[in-house]
């Protein structure tokens, strides 16, 4: 009887916006919108600038101050230890246990602080927030946050990283997913919008990376648009730019990838 | 009386047998009158579950192996179903004839149900409620002195919510049933005594909804806050619960037995929620009108 079929997904729309308004369960604080970070994904997709090999000194400078300063924030261990929060046991067998639907999970972390125990204290070493969105395909890709005072030690450094207040979010997470589908075979995208304290010694650290299986890539942006380099194995420098992509060598003489030397 | 005659002297005098007369004509009226208000398939009597009829009559008490129901008047009853109370289940049902036609009668019930947990266990601080409301219409036709048929549209909405309250674990968590079901009865009134019944249910849709708000908190560093809500209206399998049951309703002066097998999908009486598994079940009530 396909009519009846039709006709009892009719019914059953209606039945749910009623289950679900008033004589239906209460949906508690709405879901938070995630920042638009499609234009900086587009850019590690396409790179708008363009790339002169004659100014590879500079490309190779830029780049390196932004690896020096998150070298120097220990920023990676920072980002894996809130990870492990959203990825633990404890959320997982929440949401394997919640209905299938939709909704967000909300990782507060106290900063470890600056003494050589960790102390839970917030008001004293500051906290970080990571907030991501589910639905019944499961986590949606981007995850962000908000850092307020944190405070941590890397080796016998003192680091303290805040907002710089340029934005909603004061750091954001973008796993991408490949053809395949497949989580994080895309890279994971990290973005940046800190004011960071290293020692007593302040800096703006405003800027986004890509984490891939075999390193880090940088987005250097320019005059004319965004370029992205990373370094390969031999350590040699790899740009992707809108006129191609280049490697260049220890002596920063870069050729086109594709084209013969002399 | 006459005590010449051998044996037992003549008790019986013509003013006795005039008051034994009397009596048995009374016995006779009483009977005659209870006879008026008996619960065969007759008359003004019709099968008032899933049917738009009131308990009514002089015999307004129906009380049936699961439910008590009182006709405050022909047009308008009360009950409860009884079996909950004693799990600490209060329970009201009112249901009023609102349209009494020559041959099409129309009525609207209301039931709700309240089940506080906490009753089983006073120590608990986070103990489920469960809340169930159903609303139904109903219709019956009167299709001659012999048959009877009634359609039936209920909603049912069934709310649990419980709060967890722990060392690392706090929140609620509310989840939600909503069904839309059809029941259609047939009445063949076979003779006085006997009728034939026929009911079929069909399961419209069936929603399950819910809502949770959970906070975690696996060390002293971490929190973690987990807000969701979702329906899904494939889980109960809609569209696939329905029952067909036929049953005899044998009745006498003030008591009816309904007998019979049913296959399908089980609905459970009163809460309205239809079971997944498919197969026979019995048919089975008594009813005591008085």
């Amino acid at each position: 009887m396909p009519w009846l079929r039709a006709r009892r997904k009719r019914i059953a729309g209606p039945l749910a916006l009623a289950a679900g308004a008033g004589c239906g369960t209460t949906a508690g604080e709405a879901a938070p919108r995630p920042p638009d970070l499609d234009p900086i994904i587009a850019e590690y997709e396409r790179p708008s600038a363009a790339f002169d090999p004659n100014g590879a000194l500079a490309v190779s400078e830029a780049a390196q101050a932004i690896a020096g300063q998150l070298a120097a924030l220990a920023i990676e261990s920072e980002l894996d230890a809130l990870w492990n929060a959203f990825a633990s046991s404890e959320v997982d067998s929440t949401l394997q246990s919640a209905l299938e639907g939709s909704g967000f999970v909300r990782v507060t972390r106290i900063c470890p602080g600056w003494l050589a125990t960790p102390v839970a204290n917030a008001e004293a070493n500051g906290r970080q927030v990571l907030t991501a969105r589910f639905t019944q395909a499961g986590l949606e890709p981007t995850v962000w946050g908000d850092v307020r005072r944190c405070r941590y030690r890397f080796e016998d450094t003192q680091i303290q990283i805040d907002t710089d207040g340029s934005e909603d979010f004061s750091l954001a997470l973008h796993h991408d997913s490949d053809a395949s589908g497949e989580a994080d075979a895309g890279g994971l995208l990290v973005v940046l919008r800190l004011h960071a304290t290293v020692d007593g010694e302040s800096s703006d650290l405003s800027t986004d990376f890509r984490i891939l299986d075999d390193g880090l890539e940088y987005r250097l942006e320019r005059d004319d648009g965004s370029m992205i380099a990373r370094w390969d194995a031999g350590g040699w420098l790899s740009l992707r730019a809108t006129n191609g992509e280049f490697s260049c060598d220890e002596a920063l003489a870069c050729q086109r990838r594709g084209e013969t030397g002399p | 009386m006459s005590v010449e005659r051998r044996g037992r002297p003549r008790l019986i005098h013509r003013g006795a047998r005039r008051r034994g007369g009397a009596a048995l004509a009374c016995a006779a009226a009483l009977f005659g009158i209870a006879e008026a208000s008996h619960a065969y398939h007759e008359g003004d009597e019709h099968v008032v579950d899933d049917s738009a009829w009131t308990p009514r009559g002089d015999k307004r008490w129906r009380l049936s192996l699961v439910r008590l129901d009182y006709g405050l008047t022909d047009r308008l009853s009360v009950g409860t179903y009884t079996w909950p109370w004693l799990a600490s289940t209060p329970n009201l049902n009112v249901k009023w004839q609102f349209y009494l036609g020559s041959f099409m009668q129309w009525a609207a019930r209301a039931s709700l149900f309240r089940l506080d947990t906490a009753a089983f266990d006073p120590d608990s601080d986070d103990a489920p409620v469960f809340t169930l409301a159903v609303f139904e219409v109903s219709n019956s036709w009167s299709l001659g002195r012999k048959h009877e048929l009634s359609h039936n549209l209920a909603y049912a909405a069934v709310r649990v919510r419980g709060e967890v309250t722990s060392d690392t674990l706090s929140g609620f968590g509310e989840l939600g049933v909503t069904n839309l079901q059809y029941v259609a009865a047939y009445e063949l009134r076979l003779s006085k005594t006997l009728a034939l019944l026929v009911k079929g249910r069909y399961v419209l849709a069936q929603v399950l909804d819910g809502a949770t708000d959970v906070t975690l908190e696996p060390d002293a560093f971490t929190t973690i806050e987990i807000v969701g809500s979702g329906q899904d209206a494939r889980t109960l399998h809609a569209g696939r619960l329905f029952s067909i049951a036929p049953s005899l309703v044998g009745s006498w002066n003030s008591f009816n037995v309904r007998a019979g097998v049913g296959y399908g999908n089980y609905n459970l009486p009163g809460i309205n929620f239809t079971l997944e598994s498919r197969g026979f079940f019995p048919e089975f009530d008594l009813y005591w009108k008085f």
